[in-house]
């Protein structure tokens, strides 16, 4: 007996259904296999993160294979960030390239010039727009009773070179010398800090001047930027100021040490020389 | 103790230094306005119980005062105005100076200073002239006489008075 109509429409619906089960089921199957393979990578690269500074150290310490290997992609993925963020280097490189740079500039000069003596005399710190002592640290209680027109002077004379000159870096003057008598500055964004020196300064005291001043700004900013004159205010910032004299004498007091001892072995030498004279 | 700056200009001749030289020892020696153009003082003033070190810019006036290096004037907390009572042009350039200057010098006390009253003052075209200038900046106006020495501490007073937040005596 032939199906009737509805049953034959009945096989025939069913059929397409099997079909598109199937094709699901195989589907699904495709996607399982796809995200397990994402998941067995996903392990595999934890795994490899977990034990890339392991394996970096020992590579490191192997040989410099690893290093020359990475040193192309170093240097484009730098390249790569001076072009398209500039700033963002620039600001994460800031922190050390200041100290790079004063210790090049310090190398530079003649190491000769930090074997001879030096006093630091006075140190002031000025408001830079005034020309007002925001502190006064005088070496000795009876130096620098004009500190207050000093501090004024230095001011008038940066400007009257400025002016005179038309002189476009505002941060120009860095030193005055007469004599022996040296005055280094250094200019910060608010304050300057001047030292009186009398001697031969090594180019090292400019660098302690350069931290010294960057750490006034950031330690006592807010005072310094309400400054209204009276230096009281600036107080807490005396101990970083006398620090550049108290090393100075340090290092007078270290070189007074070598020098006696290098007179006292000359004499003993001397004596000992006159005496193999004498026995021989 | 509180450091103010304050400036003294004004025309060449009115007699800046002069007044100074009224109201301070001198500090550093002549020489050093002719070479840098300023000369800096100090003295110290006393006003109801607080005391004041006024750092005094003396700087040199010339003709007109169009060539000044305003950059002696950064900073400043107030100003000393000087004009010759017997030239009444002078107070026309320090007029001038006030309108260059601007907010540096509207935004502090000034004392307008009257100088060498003991000589004969146009008192009515002195008027005149520094009644522009008080459109200019918040002024107070002390007459003072460098050779008698007339009016000079008052002059100063005054101003420290008002760096201080009071109110000038009369």
């Amino acid at each position: 007996m032939s199906p009737s109509p509805v049953g034959e429409l009945r096989d025939l619906l069913g059929a397409s259904d099997k079909s598109e089960v199937a094709e699901l089921e195989a589907r699904v199957r495709e996607l399982e296999s796809i995200v397990n393979s994402w998941q067995r990578q996903s392990e595999r690269i934890e795994t490899i993160a977990a034990d890339l500074p392991a394996v970096l150290e020992r590579a490191d310490a192997a040989g410099p294979e690893v290093n020359e290997a990475l040193r192309p992609q170093v240097i484009e993925a730098v390249h790569v960030s001076s072009r398209t963020d500039p700033d963002k280097l620039a600001e994460a490189l800031f922190p050390i390239m200041g100290k790079a740079v004063r210790m090049i500039i310090a190398n530079m000069f003649n190491p000769q010039s930090s074997n001879k003596g030096f006093d630091v005399d006075e140190v002031f710190l000025i408001e830079r727009l005034s020309g007002l002592p925001m502190l006064h640290v005088p070496r000795s209680p009876e130096a620098g009773t004009n500190s207050d027109v000093v501090a004024g002077m230095l001011e008038a004379i940066r400007s009257f070179v400025q002016d005179s000159f038309n002189a476009t870096d505002f941060d120009g003057m860095r030193e005055l010398s007469v004599g022996d008598v040296s005055v280094l500055v250094e200019w910060g964004p608010q304050a300057m800090l001047a030292v009186v020196v009398r001697g031969f300064p090594p180019e090292t005291l400019r660098v302690r001047m350069q931290e010294i001043l960057e750490r006034v700004h950031s330690e006592h900013g807010e005072i310094i930027d309400a400054f209204e004159g009276d230096p009281l205010t600036l107080e807490p910032a005396r101990q970083s100021l006398e620090s550049l004299a108290i090393e100075a004498d340090k290092k007078n007091s270290r070189r007074t040490l070598i020098l006696a001892v290098l007179a006292v072995a000359a004499v003993v030498a001397v004596v000992v020389f006159a005496l193999v004279r004498l026995w021989v | 103790m509180m450091h103010k700056k304050i400036c003294l200009v004004g025309a060449a001749g009115v007699g800046k230094t002069s007044l100074v030289r009224h109201f301070v020892s001198n500090v550093f020696s002549e020489h050093y306005i002719s070479t840098v153009g300023v000369r800096i003082e100090r003295k110290k003033v006393t006003i109801e119980d607080q005391t004041l070190n006024l750092l005094i810019w003396d700087v040199q006036g010339e003709e007109g005062m169009l060539k000044i290096n305003s950059s002696f004037l950064n900073g400043a907390g107030g100003y000393l105005l000087v004009v010759d009572g017997t030239r009444p042009e002078t107070a026309s350039t320090a007029e001038q100076l006030c309108e260059r200057l601007g907010d540096q010098i509207a935004s502090v006390p000034v004392v307008a200073v009257v100088n060498k009253i003991d000589l004969p003052v146009d008192r009515e075209a002195m008027a005149t002239a520094i009644s522009s200038i008080e459109q200019l900046a918040d002024v107070q106006i002390v007459e003072t006489s460098a050779k008698s020495g007339a009016g000079v501490e008052r002059a100063f007073h005054q101003l420290g008075e008002r760096l201080l937040g009071l109110s000038p005596t009369p």
